[in-house]
């Protein structure tokens, strides 16, 4: 008898004296703590409210066994853990709020810059409009008669080119025949090859600027001869000659151009160098681009008028390579060119 | 001892005894009730009517309760229903302070959409 209530005494200690009660809010709680101590985005931020949150959790596990004060302690608890995970979640908005507001004025850098680089191209086509009507304005002036002039290729000096008649330049019906000018190796051409409608007009005449010259575009071009420095191996063609801004030839650029095919047709072997110019107003890119186009404007014509395409080169020097200055309309005007040189180079 | 005398000592006891019940119900000092008040008023000002109404309402009815338990000079629940409310408050400012900053993101990612989409608009109308 003795021995069975040993025993049961003993039964009944170690019962008494096997795990405690589980109190299932701490454990809730504690593991919420744990999640936030390991969430990867979470677990840096809001450490104050985590320490409260802590604080309560072992204010709870430390509380007696009085259910009012285990309840109010877990009530208070699970409010500070709740406090503490959107705490975190706040400044994890708040670090992605800056990130935005870092991203929106970068973007408003890029279109600000936009914007500049649009004014700045508004203000080019400005400039292109008013170069247009300055072109505009010095096209004007009556047409008058032309007048026979001499061109002479280098290395044709006894021969007497080949005037021009209306099938080597049809677009200039009117141009005189061409007589030769002074060639490349110095030697005279015949006088008798020289029609002398006006003793002014028998020399080569270089081209001279728009508003140094008032006579009008037909009778520049039906002079149109080469350039006095150049030993005879160049000839200018003036921006005129194409509508304003374009690589398309004007109305009357039929008659120089068939005398730039003529001269050139007299050396028949030397190699043709055609070089674009513009001024140095608007943007470099675009003058390049255009000084390009009438270079190669230039280059069909002649090809046009029986020029072998092989001896042909082109290049668009853009605003580059100035013969005035450009601060000035005549200067500006004198810098929009295309040259045709014979020899390359 | 007369009568007269007896009297007054009667009434002597019933004033004390008046005395003593008057000043039990007088309302003993809480401390935290002014906190708690603080943060209930912050948890209105940072706009918890709108993103936190009901740990609001908690609030201010714990609060409110704890008052009136302190004027009934029940301490001990009035000191717990403090706690409860405080805690509410500050539950309510972080839910406002969370609901502001995710209005403010979402403004600004707009706002930055939007002039995503004006710089590309340009471009794409571009031939």
């Amino acid at each position: 008898m003795r021995a069975v209530v040993t025993l049961l005494l003993a039964v009944a200690l170690a019962a008494c004296g096997s795990a405690p009660r589980r109190d299932l809010d701490l454990d809730r709680l504690r593991a919420s703590l744990d999640a936030l101590a390991t969430d990867p985005d979470l677990a840096k931020l809001a450490l104050a409210e985590r320490a409260l949150a802590e604080a309560a959790v072992r204010r709870l596990d430390a509380s007696s066994v009085n259910a009012a004060e285990h309840a109010q302690l877990a009530y208070l608890a699970e409010r500070r853990v709740d406090i503490a995970y959107i705490a975190a979640q706040t400044e994890r908005e708040a670090v992605r709020l800056i990130e935005l507001q870092r991203e929106h004025a970068s973007l408003l850098l890029a279109a600000s810059r936009r914007e500049t680089a649009a004014m700045r191209a508004e203000l080019d086509r400005q400039r292109q409009r008013e170069l247009l009507q300055q072109e505009d304005a010095l096209r004007g002036g009556v047409a008058a008669p032309a007048a026979p002039v001499t061109l002479s290729p280098p290395g044709a000096p006894a021969l007497a080119p080949a005037p021009l008649t209306a099938s080597a330049a049809p677009a200039a019906p009117v141009a005189p025949p061409l007589p030769v000018a002074p060639p490349a190796t110095s030697v005279e051409p015949p006088p008798a090859a020289m029609p002398s409608p006006a003793p002014d007009e028998q020399r080569p005449v270089a081209i001279a600027p728009p508003s140094a010259d008032p006579a009008s575009l037909a009778q520049r071009l039906a002079r149109l001869a080469p350039d006095a420095d150049s030993d005879g191996r160049q000839v200018t063609l003036e921006d005129l000659v194409f509508e304003p801004g374009t690589a398309t030839f004007s109305a009357d650029a039929g008659t120089g151009l068939a005398r730039v095919a003529a001269w050139a047709a007299a050396a028949a072997s030397l190699p043709i160098r055609i070089e674009g110019h513009t001024d140095a107003t608007g943007s470099p890119d675009a003058n390049r681009s255009l000084s390009l186009r009438r270079a190669e404007a230039v280059r069909d014509a002649l090809i046009a008028r029986g020029i072998g395409a092989a001896r042909i080169s082109v290049s668009g020097e853009g605003g580059a390579q100035p013969v005035a200055s450009n601060d000035d309309p005549e200067g500006r005007a004198r810098n929009r060119r295309v040259v045709v040189r014979l020899g390359g180079g | 001892m007369t009568p007269t005398v007896a009297k007054i000592h009667v009434l002597a006891l019933l004033s004390l005894a008046a005395a003593a019940a008057s000043g039990a119900r007088s309302p003993a000092p809480l401390p935290g009730l002014s906190h708690a008040t603080a943060a209930l008023a912050l948890a209105e000002e940072t706009g918890a009517a709108t993103y936190a109404p009901l740990e609001l309402r908690y609030a201010g009815e714990q609060l409110e309760q704890a008052r009136q338990l302190q004027s009934d000079g029940e301490i001990d629940e009035a000191r717990r229903l403090l706690e409860q409310s405080l805690v509410n408050s500050d539950l309510a400012v972080a839910k406002s302070r969370l609901g502001r900053t995710r209005e403010a993101v979402q403004v600004q990612a707009a706002a930055n959409a939007q002039l995503r989409a004006d710089a590309d608009r340009p471009a794409a109308q571009t031939p």
